[in-house]
């Protein structure tokens, strides 16, 4: 049963890929439009702010304008006022999130999370990455072919 | 977690555990979740409109991962349920430490498109990747040092 599934797969491989990918697309469009009634952003909340009131948020950015009792959240144009402990602003700091309520356009903080600027990080993951590519391309070798299948990988003889 | 070395690490493990000897699948799922979700963080470096990451989100989970697991092995000459396996062994692992560490909510909702429940216990923050690195270098030579007394040789 499952081998005669998987040769009609291989048969209408296209068919299948095209199906699984339409699938991808369209369950990501209904996350990006039904997000905000679960989880709104800086932008949602600005546009419409009562829609959002007592909602819970998770709100990303920059720091602006510190306070001692309040500050903004930015990104791109759109910021937010948020209530909450005063916050140290450096250059160190890559980005903010917050989670909180939202109370009359503006956030309530709950938690407060900092994410300094790590190039060990994404250095390490560039390692990672390079470090894959080869055990990948170690095991596999790509071949070019007339078929239904154009492009596939074949075991590489010594892996 | 947005470094890929700790999630390969767990890959190299799990397909020493699992005893595979493609490794390279188990590593391909091991950062499978996280190929397209990474595209988002160009935001660093590029103004791009806020929500564009919840177009991204639906792809880091499992959900997407088991249709990718399905359609990824056709193009590999290789057998179609060890293909599949092997991807699937990566890809959870991979879930499993975005559970346990203190995830944005977006990483957090596993069972999307379905439901929007967060699921993470919370333990370690994104910036504590080295422990991992620790916790995973020091288990893999566990694992190779257990190896060389089983089969008189230093196997990787």
């Amino acid at each position: 049963m499952t081998k005669k599934l998987i040769n009609m797969g291989k048969k209408y491989i296209g068919i299948f890929v095209i199906l699984g990918i339409g699938v991808l697309l369209a369950s990501s469009y209904y996350i990006y439009l039904e997000h905000d009634k679960y989880f709104p952003s800086i932008s949602d909340i600005n546009k419409n702010p009562s829609k959002y009131e007592n909602m819970k948020a998770e709100i990303w950015g920059y720091l602006e304008e510190i306070n001692e009792t309040e500050y903004y959240v930015a990104y791109n144009s759109d910021r937010i006022k948020v209530f909450g402990n005063k916050r140290k602003n450096d250059d160190s700091i890559r980005q903010v999130m917050i989670r909180g309520t939202v109370e009359e356009g503006a956030v309530i903080e709950e938690e407060f999370l900092m994410f300094e600027k790590d190039s060990l990080m994404f250095g390490l993951s560039i390692v990672g990455l390079i470090g894959f590519l080869t055990i990948f391309f170690y095991d596999w070798k790509i071949k070019f072919r007339k078929s239904k299948i154009p492009i596939f990988l074949d075991r590489r003889k010594n892996a | 977690m947005p470094d890929w070395i700790s999630h390969l690490m767990l890959g190299l493990i799990l397909a020493k555990v699992f005893r595979v000897k493609k490794k390279s699948l188990v590593l391909l799922g091991a950062i499978l979740p996280d190929i397209l979700f990474q595209f988002y963080h160009l935001s660093l470096f590029f103004k791009i409109p806020e929500n564009t990451e919840w177009l991204l989100v639906g792809f880091h989970q499992p959900f997407a991962m088991i249709i990718l697991s399905l359609v990824i092995p056709f193009f590999f000459k290789h057998g179609y349920i060890k293909s599949f396996f092997m991807l699937t062994i990566g890809w959870i692992g991979h879930v499993v430490i975005d559970i346990i560490n203190v995830a944005s909510f977006n990483h957090g909702m596993i069972l999307l498109p379905f439901s929007w429940t967060v699921v993470s216990f919370g333990s370690f923050y994104i910036a504590e990747y080295f422990f991992y690195i620790l916790l995973f270098g020091n288990i893999y030579l566990l694992l190779i040092i257990i190896d060389y007394f089983r089969f008189k040789k230093v196997v990787f």
